[in-house]
């Protein structure tokens, strides 16, 4: 009955490894680091850097990992599914593990005395911090400005006017990038496959089959490829659609100073003008 | 005996007014009525003068004030020097935007008790010193006039 027992817990045991090993089998383009808590746009800019710097996952200033991040990348999986590199509660997983993909988006509306020059230092602002203007209709702008200081370039913005509207949205792609990025794992693979399928095939017939598959998985990997720098673009670059319309009420007039016209109306006849005309 | 009636009276409606003064050097008189003389350079700069009923209590100092006010404050022109010119007069030399040049434009203004006069000079960088003199000449011959 001990002996029985005891095989049992050793099964259960034995199980549970392997499901932490495949855990840990999953490329590292799976992870994602977790900010926890309230996030800040400051935490999602960075997107890009933090990205970079991990080894195999797709990077958003270039997109997708070429082919030697993907090998470099089985093989740090490789390494990592050793137990003491893969339990979870290794505390540089657990940093890695949930990283946010998020899109910031902003719709402003802001009343100023002079729209036209409001827009001309809109622009001025955009390029201050290092955005780029993306539409410009009259003074209705698109700008695009890094995620990592969306909230100070709007609280600047502020400072332009009176801000009548202010509309902040945020979405979250974590989940189409990790799917995104698996199924381009899994289509690399593919492709690695049927490479050496076709290099050992003989017979016409299966090498046309095999070369027409390879083609489909090669046009599928570049359409991920597209989707994934696509959404790279959105969570480093926050958009910012900003109005900038007509304030009516007190103006603050910063002119020189109004003073009464002088009392005498005939000495206002004289003038250069008036002294070469006659 | 009429026609010779007409001829004194034109010669002493002419000797009535109050701008008879002959033309400084380089000037030749163009117009000239009870009240305003006009003056001209052959270079085109231009003196004119303009005579005022003064009123009472006002003095060289505030007739230059209002003047200078005018001119510098309403129509925008740059004082570059304001003088006092003998017991009577103040001298305003301005520079003013002109058909696209920055011209000269200095105007004397002598006050005595009846009398104001206004006196304005007109003219380009290049011939100012020389006009000067003349239209300082001038505000000489009219202080005389009315000290």
């Amino acid at each position: 009955m001990r002996i029985i027992l005891l095989l049992t817990l050793l099964a259960t045991a034995l199980g549970g490894c392997a499901k932490r090993s495949e855990m840990s089998h999953r490329p590292s383009s799976y992870r994602y680091r977790n900010y926890g808590g309230a996030r800040t746009a400051s935490d999602s800019a960075p997107a890009s850097k933090s990205m970079e710097s991990e080894e195999a996952r797709p990077s958003p200033t270039t997109g997708v990992s070429e082919r030697s991040d993907y090998r470099a990348d089985k093989t740090t999986a490789t390494k990592k599914s050793t137990p003491e590199n893969s339990a979870p509660e290794s505390k540089s997983d657990r940093t890695t593990l949930q990283q946010r993909m998020i899109i910031y988006h902003g719709d402003l509306s802001v009343g100023v005395f002079d729209p036209e020059k409001a827009s001309k230092r809109c622009l001025t602002l955009t390029e201050k911090y290092k955005g780029y203007l993306k539409s410009r209709d009259n003074n209705y702008l698109v700008v695009r400005i890094p995620a990592a200081r969306f909230f100070d370039f709007i609280q600047e913005l502020e400072g332009f006017g009176k801000m009548t509207s202010r509309r902040v949205s945020s979405e979250d792609i974590t989940s189409q990038f990790v799917d995104l990025s698996m199924r381009m794992n899994n289509l690399l693979g593919a492709r690695d496959r049927l490479t050496a399928i076709l290099a050992k095939a003989t017979k016409v017939k299966d090498t046309l089959a095999i070369e027409k598959e390879l083609t489909r998985v090669t046009g599928e990997i570049e359409r991920i490829k597209g989707m994934l720098r696509y959404y790279s673009n959105l969570v480093s670059f926050a958009t910012i659609n900003v109005r900038f319309y007509m304030r009516h009420g007190t103006s603050s007039y910063k002119g020189p100073a109004i003073k009464i016209q002088t009392p005498i109306e005939w000495i206002r006849y004289f003038d250069i003008v008036t002294l070469f005309r006659n | 005996m009429m026609k010779k009636y007409i001829f004194i009276l034109a010669i002493f409606a002419g000797a009535c007014g109050h701008v008879n003064f002959d033309p400084p050097k380089g000037f030749v008189e163009t117009q000239k009525s009870s009240t305003i003389l006009r003056l001209v350079a052959a270079d085109a700069s231009a003196i004119r003068v303009t005579h005022r009923e003064n009123k009472k209590n006002g003095s060289p100092s505030f007739w230059a004030t209002l003047m200078e006010r005018e001119l510098t404050e309403f129509k925008g022109y740059k004082l570059e020097k304001k003088t006092k010119f003998k017991s009577t007069g103040f001298v305003l030399e301005m520079r003013a935007p002109y058909k696209h040049k920055n011209f000269h434009y200095t105007v004397g203004i002598l006050a005595g008790d009846d009398d104001l006069y206004i006196v304005e000079l007109g003219c380009e960088n290049a011939v100012y010193a020389a006009h000067k003199k003349s239209f300082m000449s001038l505000l000489g011959k009219i202080h005389k006039e009315i000290d």
